[in-house]
């Protein structure tokens, strides 16, 4: 009787979080269908150079590599937002994580897609994607590129089980709330699931094992994404550091995209409520974090090479500092760090979600300058004197990034038409569960008085250990 | 209201989706379309058959290979003595001239108006009637010398078969566009032979090259490249010198030890500074001086008057000092130089390349340089190239209208017997519009594309428009072959025979013969088989100047000589590797073969017949002046000068006032130096244009191979383009950047081409390779890049009327 | 020159003193191996292809200037960063050290061009082979060398088919391939300036064995470990010697 009280109570508080689900207006439809045609542009652009093939690109000899891998990049980096920052938020049992895991973990599992299909893209052979896969086709298990494709595809995995686990609870909600062929789709996926304690106890214990194992596979990812590059003896390619500096970099983009996310749903779902200001400047805190320790590392990265100067490193240093990619290099700076740095180092600016909001957005801007400008301009000063690249990117490329991008935004939206963007059950069990633990756990830190009494633990078993 | 809304836009969004997914389904099919695509070259069975390469005058041996019919790869022929296997770029990409999709597939007459391309096909019987009849009308109306015939090339069976037709027609109007070689001339007035002067390369120590572009497309590339690493590596222990003095870092200024930089057309200048300094100093030949040249000292003529002599003049006008004001070289230079080549001797000088209007006094003067060091017949010398014994054929008998007509003065341009005269179809082209003795009425092209090569093309097109009759034997449709009436297609080189004469510059008889290696595909025919048809349609004493059914026979003909002359030996392997054995005299066993047949047979399997001995010091073969010495005062030029006053009726002091030479009249026989006249004023167009030939371009005919579009010039690098190298200096007062489109404007006309700043240039110079700009020829060729001839024109040489490939111009950003 | 002992190890030497520049090799070697020819346009994007070319660098400045030329191609590593991160095995490298490309296996990543630190892979942007030569040229390629679809990496073979060739040869008269003069790529043969010396650097005693030990001898990027087996040997310098 208890439990139908509550619940029914929990409907009329959490009805926000239902309602993108149960009805959608005209204006999502507006703004899918501008998606879907910027999607479908991207798609003609795509399919224009399936037919006459990577020609039709800005790419070239000794310019291999331009946009798809830069998206590429990029798009993984961003994938570092959800399964990895959910994990650890989990971990650290930070409580006001609740609202905000499902929304980072689905742009993990989003946005890799994207980075497999940069690669894909980037492919003068799609048609022989698959050949890399090591064993039953011809990959080998030396190349970077093939760590990556196995280390993409565990983290694929892993987020994809790691977004839907928690998922099952809320299917289930749904699957009681709807009607018609939705029911159906919803009881397939809710596996059953009738919110008994073991079936809780059993998710828990799940969640905590993938959150666990997320992590070493969300730092393996980016940091093979880096050998893909620091395996050669390219200049300015060939670094020790770019394992961590990559990872720190996709951290770093990832909050940013989370933020900037968080706000659209908070806005256009009306969810103020349960993103509050305070969600915004603990992330910003982070990003502050990430923003220096980017600086750090960027910062390493060159000096060593000034001071080595040697003279085919120089080439590529001089080109990004001063030379053709100066403005690529020095807007980077500005978005990855001046910017993010001077808003987030005030509480002021901090403290409010505009100022989050816009520091993320330079950040997103920045990291995508800064795959770039790691990529192009090492290829377009080669070792050898006599062969200076030019790169500029052709409509083709243009369309399909940016269709890319639109394809993403949509997923996405669709995302949550489909499924509660907001751990409904998790902030339930925030309420009535987490407020109690918090305490008892704060108590267990403090010396003295403060120490919990035995008799005030909680008869129900802990959520994790 | 609402809810259709809603619908609408579902609808637009799954039919959307929906549409991408098929569009999808047709990309994804393309791709597999393309992988599945079956690309297999057929194979057969591979044969090599022993040929020539015949785009320039280099002669290269070349073997062919085929599968079954088709000929898959060019390469150098290993037999062939002074090339050795080896083949330049233009020879590897021959297969595409071969094949290309724009050659002229058959017999075609104009039926639009001239030059807008319009064609209509006709048979070879019809084209050789026509043909036969108007040339038939020309001699019936006691014209036949209005008939003029141009051929592409100077030298070989071909165009000796074109000369002997204009002989036995009756028209003394035949020329050749490759223009006379400077060097011929200097040949002509030191010691009487105009024939191209055959440099001892390969035992050469020191040679200093006046712009001669040895490495690059020059006379015999290959040999030439060969030599140069004899110089280097041949002797252990010594390494010659090459020094080049030209205003731009060439491709062979860049291969040479020393580039000395230094203002156009001034080698005539340097070249006798460096004389001033071996004179001065005593560093010259004293004994080769004094017994074998004339005209050193001052000296007393019949007349009792005192002529000047060189060292006179040398001693007087051609200080240092003062030569290194005229040439931008410093003096320091002009000593050191000369003292390193007294020092190393045996020196050679070496140039020009051509393309001044002072061309003739320069090599003129360099040729004199060589006097002074004692480097005329000898190892590592000039020498004077001994000819091959080629059968001569019967005398022509020209009949009565021939004879008259042969009566008639030659069109100006029109091939002189002395190398004074012009030898060029721009002042053709000048004659025939200004109306000289007579009208040009009919026009036979011989490979030759004056419409595109000669400077000032739009003179040559004005030109080719007013002639009423002209014919083309051409494979393309090039510049000129748009203003033809008639169109013969030739055979390409690996359909027909064809002989390659003697390279210039080799001082040994090499003869290769080239037999077919391909079924020739369409209906074309050898060009030399079209002068056989033709003479023999014409009838009479024309058909009996030519006694051959095809042109096999002619060219059995003329080898039987070699076979005759029981000398020399058919191309064989080389013994030892590396580079062509050094010129030396040689022993020989007379030539094994029993019968013509036998020997003809072993000639065309093997690729040419060579005589590789040369005598050293035959002074009356190799001066045939009135002195019998080496003359530094020109008693040829003297008595041409002499003799052109007297058909003008004038003295040879006024016929030499005329032509506005800017020496003194003691000067003019001497070797001396001529400020090379460039068109426009200093002011207005305050840079001097060279234009070079590209090896990869040579002179257009090949800018129709994409291999060679893909490969102008490594240090340009610029790809299917044309490009003006100018100074980083000169560039940034123009305000321009490398890769700028800029405009190069002279007084006659202006181009639209890439700036590329280059620092092997010196700063007031530009320089355009030649070569692009096509109107016409083929796909590949057309509307790339840009032709400097637009720009030329305007300046001559006085004496010839040779038209200059200089010019002054500006550079504007376009 | 003997029969091979042992498995040879093809090995290239150019002498810069000797070449030109003169780039026969590289219109050779696109005629031999049915290299495409460009456009106009795409020459200017950087899409020629080429498995050699003629580098030339100008240094210094008016009027001390130097042009220096270098043909550039496939150095044929002993270690080379190609192979390692191919992720197909489309690159690989043979017993007797040539690097080659398995057209059919390539998947296009152009990753192995981008490792390459020699830029000496090429991309095949278009479909070549469909429409780049017309029918008339198509006559002029060779059956010995595969077409290359688009959207594959191709490169230098060292002319791999002339090796099988001279294989087949030395099996039918039933011995090895000679360490020299036998197998020689179409660059070698047809350099004009014979600046392209080719052979087993294996045996001691063949010309470009003997070359590599020259003191003009160096190797691109040598630095970087990659163990070319291509052998440059530099220019040689005129000195003024007193007269005799």
């Amino acid at each position: 009787m208890r439990h139908l009280e509550s619940r029914q109570a929990l409907q009329d508080e959490d009805a926000v979080l239902f309602r993108p689900i149960l009805r959608t207006g005209g204006q999502f439809y507006l703004v899918a269908a501008g998606l879907l045609a910027v999607a479908l542009w991207g798609f003609y652009a795509f399919s224009q150079q399936l037919r006459y093939g990577l020609g039709v690109t800005g790419l070239n000899r000794p310019v291999y590599w331009g946009f798809y891998i830069t998206n590429f990049v990029f798009f993984i980096g961003i994938s570092h937002a959800g399964t990895l920052i959910s994990a650890i938020l989990r971990l650290c049992r930070a409580e006001w994580r609740r609202p905000i895991t499902r929304m980072a973990e689905t742009i993990t599992v989003l946005v890799l897609f994207f980075g497999l299909g940069s690669i894909i893209m980037d492919l003068g052979r799609p048609d022989r994607a698959l050949f890399v896969i090591p064993f039953l086709q011809y990959g080998r298990v030396q190349s970077p590129l093939v760590w990556d494709v196995m280390s993409i595809s565990m983290y694929l995995t892993a987020s994809t089980i790691y977004l839907y686990m928690p998922l099952i609870p809320d299917i289930a909600l749904l699957r009681d709330r709807v009607t018609g062929w939705r029911r159906g789709f919803y009881r397939a996926l809710s596996l059953g699931w009738t919110g008994s304690p073991r079936q809780h106890r059993h998710l828990e214990i799940a969640i905590a094992i993938m959150a666990v194992l997320v992590i070493p596979i969300a730092v393996s990812v980016h940091t093979v994404v880096s050998w893909v590059f620091a395996m050669t003896i390219q200049p300015m390619w060939h670094s020790t550091i770019f394992g961590p500096y990559f990872v720190a970099g996709a951290i770093f983009s990832g909050i940013a995209a989370l933020i900037i996310t968080m706000a659209l749903i908070r806005k256009v779902y009306h969810l103020e409520d349960y993103l509050k200001p305070l969600h915004f400047n603990y992330l910003g805190i982070l990003l502050l974090v990430m923003t220096m320790l980017w600086f750090y590392f960027t910062f390493a990265e060159y000096i060593t090479t000034y001071y080595g100067s040697a003279p085919d490193e120089m080439a590529v240093f001089w080109e990004k500092l001063t030379g053709r990619y100066a403005t690529f290099f020095w807007a980077m700076v500005l978005f990855d760090f001046v910017i993010p740095f001077t808003i987030l180092a005030y509480n002021r600016t901090r403290r409010t979600i505009s100022g989050t909001v816009v520091a993320s957005l330079s950040v997103v801007i920045g990291m995508w300058l800064e795959r770039f400008t790691i990529v192009v301009p090492t290829l377009v000063n080669p070792r050898l004197p006599w062969s200076r690249g030019v790169y500029f990117p052709t409509w083709v490329e243009i369309s399909v990034t940016v269709g890319a991008f639109a394809t993403f935004t949509l997923l996405y939206m669709l995302f949550t038409k489909f499924f509660p963007i907001v751990s409904i059950w998790e902030v339930r069990e925030g309420r009535e569960r987490g407020l109690r633990e918090v305490e008892e756990r704060i108590r267990e830190y403090l010396p003295g008085p403060a120490r919990p009494e035995k008799a005030r633990v909680s008869p129900e078993p802990p959520l994790v250990r | 209201m609402e809810l259709s809304r809603r619908g609408f836009m579902k609808l637009t969004v799954l039919s959307g989706a929906g549409a991408a997914a098929g569009y999808g389904g047709v990309a994804l099919g393309n791709l597999t379309e393309a992988a599945s695509q079956d690309d297999r070259v057929p194979g057969g069975v591979e044969r090599w058959v022993t040929t020539g390469c015949d785009l320039c005058s280099g002669g290269c041996g070349a073997r062919v290979r085929l599968i079954d019919t088709r000929a898959v790869l060019l390469e150098g022929n290993p037999l062939h003595p002074v090339t050795r296997g080896g083949l330049c770029p233009v020879g590897q990409a021959s297969l595409q001239l071969l094949y290309n999709p724009d050659r002229v597939k058959g017999p075609m007459k104009r039926v639009g108006a001239r030059g807008a391309g319009q064609w209509e096909p006709l048979t070879w019987e019809e084209a050789l009637r026509t043909l036969a009849d108007r040339l038939r009308g020309l001699r019936e109306q006691g014209e036949a010398h209005t008939l003029v015939a141009l051929t592409g090339r100077a030298r070989g069976i071909v165009p000796d078969l074109l000369r002997r037709f204009a002989r036995a027609f009756g028209t003394p109007n035949v020329t050749d566009a490759s223009g006379d070689d400077p060097s011929s001339q200097a040949l002509w007035l030191t010691q009487g032979i105009g024939a191209p002067i055959a440099y001892d390369l390969e035992n050469a120590k020191y040679i200093v090259s006046f712009g001669v572009p040895l490495v690059d497309g020059w006379w015999a590339p290959v040999r030439q490249m060969r030599a140069l690493v004899q110089v280097r590596q041949g002797t252990p222990g010594r390494r010659g010198k090459l020094v080049q003095v030209e205003p731009r870092l060439s491709p062979s200024a860049a291969k040479a030890d020393e580039w000395i930089p230094m203002n156009p057309g001034t080698e005539g200048a340097l070249a006798l500074g460096l004389a001033h300094v071996l004179v001065a100093e005593g560093l010259f030949d004293r004994r080769f001086v004094a017994e074998r040249t004339f005209g050193f000292e001052d000296w007393v003529d019949e007349s009792g008057r005192t002529n000047t002599g060189f060292r006179s003049l040398l001693i007087k006008e051609y200080l240092p000092s003062k030569v290194a004001k005229v040439t931008g070289v410093p003096e320091e230079t002009i000593r050191r130089l000369a003292r390193e080549l007294a020092a190393s001797g045996p020196g050679v000088a070496l140039g020009p390349a051509g393309g001044q209007s002072n061309d003739r006094e320069t090599a003129w003067a360099i040729h004199a340089l060589n006097a002074l060091m004692g480097a005329i017949e000898r190892p590592g010398g000039a020498l004077v190239a001994r000819t091959a014994p080629l059968a001569q054929w019967p005398e022509v008998r020209p009949d009565e209208t021939a004879r008259r007509s042969l009566a008639m003065p030659k069109l100006p341009g029109a091939r002189g017997d002395e190398p004074l005269a012009g030898n060029s179809f721009a002042l053709l082209a000048d004659a025939l519009r200004s109306g000289a003795a007579y009208r040009a009425k009919a026009l036979l092209l011989w490979g030759a594309n004056p419409a595109f090569t000669e400077p000032g093309p739009g003179r040559v097109r004005q030109a080719l428009s007013e002639i009423p009759f002209v014919v083309s034997v051409s494979s393309f449709l090039d510049e000129s072959t748009q203003y033809a009436d008639l169109v013969l297609p030739g055979h390409m080189f690996l359909e027909a025979w064809h002989d390659d004469p003697p390279p210039a510059g080799v001082p040994y008889p090499v003869v290769g013969v080239a037999q077919p290696a391909v079924e020739p595909p369409y209906q074309t025919r050898h060009a030399g088989a079209v002068i056989l048809s033709l003479a023999q349609a014409l009838g009479g004493r024309v058909a009996e100047a030519f006694p051959w059914k095809e042109f096999k026979d002619v060219l059995m003909a003329s080898m039987e000589g070699l076979y005759r002359s029981r000398r020399g030996m058919i191309f064989a392997k080389q013994e030892e590797s590396g580079p062509p054995r050094p010129l030396r005299e040689w022993e020989w066993a007379p030539l094994p073969y029993k019968s013509f047949k036998e020997f003809w047979e072993d000639l065309v399997n093997k690729g040419g017949w060579i005589d590789p001995s040369y005598r050293y010091g035959e002074w009356t073969r190799v001066f045939q002046t009135p002195s019998g010495k080496f003359e530094f005062y020109s008693r040829t030029l003297r008595r041409a000068v002499e003799a052109r006053a007297r058909a003008q009726g004038k003295t040879p002091e006024e016929s030499l006032a005329a032509l506005g030479l800017a020496a003194s009249k003691d000067q003019a026989f001497l070797p001396h130096y001529e400020p090379p006249r460039l068109a426009g004023d200093e002011g207005s167009y305050p840079l001097t244009l060279v234009t070079f030939q590209l090896l990869t371009l040579g002179d257009g005919s090949l800018a129709d191979l994409p291999f060679l579009q893909e490969r102008l010039a490594p240090h340009a690098n610029v790809q299917w383009g044309t490009w003006v190298e100018i100074n980083p200096k000169t560039a940034g007062t123009l305000g321009v950047h490398d890769g700028d489109w800029v405009w190069v404007e002279s007084s006659v006309g202006k181009v639209k081409v890439r700036a590329r700043l280059y620092p092997g240039i010196a700063p007031g110079v530009a320089a355009i390779p030649m070569g692009q700009g096509h109107t016409a020829l083929g796909r590949y060729a057309r509307g790339v890049g840009a032709n400097p001839m637009e720009l030329l024109g305007a300046e001559r040489d006085p004496l010839s009327g040779t038209p200059a490939l200089a010019t002054r111009v500006k550079v504007s950003k376009a | 020159m003997a029969e091979a002992k042992g498995t040879p190890r093809w090995g290239m030497a150019i002498d810069l003193d000797r070449c030109t520049g003169c780039q026969a090799c590289v219109v050779a070697c696109k005629q031999e191996n049915n290299v495409p020819f460009s456009s106009p346009e795409e020459a200017a994007y950087g899409r020629e292809m080429a498995w050699i070319r003629v580098m030339a660098i100008t240094e210094g400045e008016y009027p001390k200037v130097k042009t220096r030329y270098l043909p550039m191609l496939c150095q044929q590593c002993d270690n080379p960063p190609s192979v390692k991160v191919c992720p197909t095995g489309a690159t690989y490298k043979n017993p007797e050290g040539i690097v080659g490309q398995i057209y059919p296996r390539c998947i296009g990543c152009r990753y192995c061009a981008n490792a390459c630190p020699y830029q000496v892979k090429d991309f095949n942007w278009y479909n070549w082979s469909g429409f780049r030569w017309p029918q008339e040229m198509r006559q002029s390629l060779n059956p010995d060398v595969s077409l290359r679809p688009r959207g594959v990496i191709e490169k230098c073979t060292f002319c791999h088919h002339r090796l099988q060739k001279a294989r087949d040869q030395a099996a039918i008269e039933g011995r090895k391939v000679k360490s020299e003069g036998e197998y020689v790529p179409a660059c070698v043969q047809s350099c004009p300036a014979q600046a392209m010396f080719f052979g087993d650097l294996n045996d001691p005693e063949t010309t470009i064995a003997k070359l590599a030990r020259s003191s003009r001898a160096f190797k691109m990027l040598d630095e970087l470990g990659t163990e070319p087996k291509v052998i440059y040997l530099k220019e040689g310098e005129w000195s003024a010697t007193p007269r005799e």
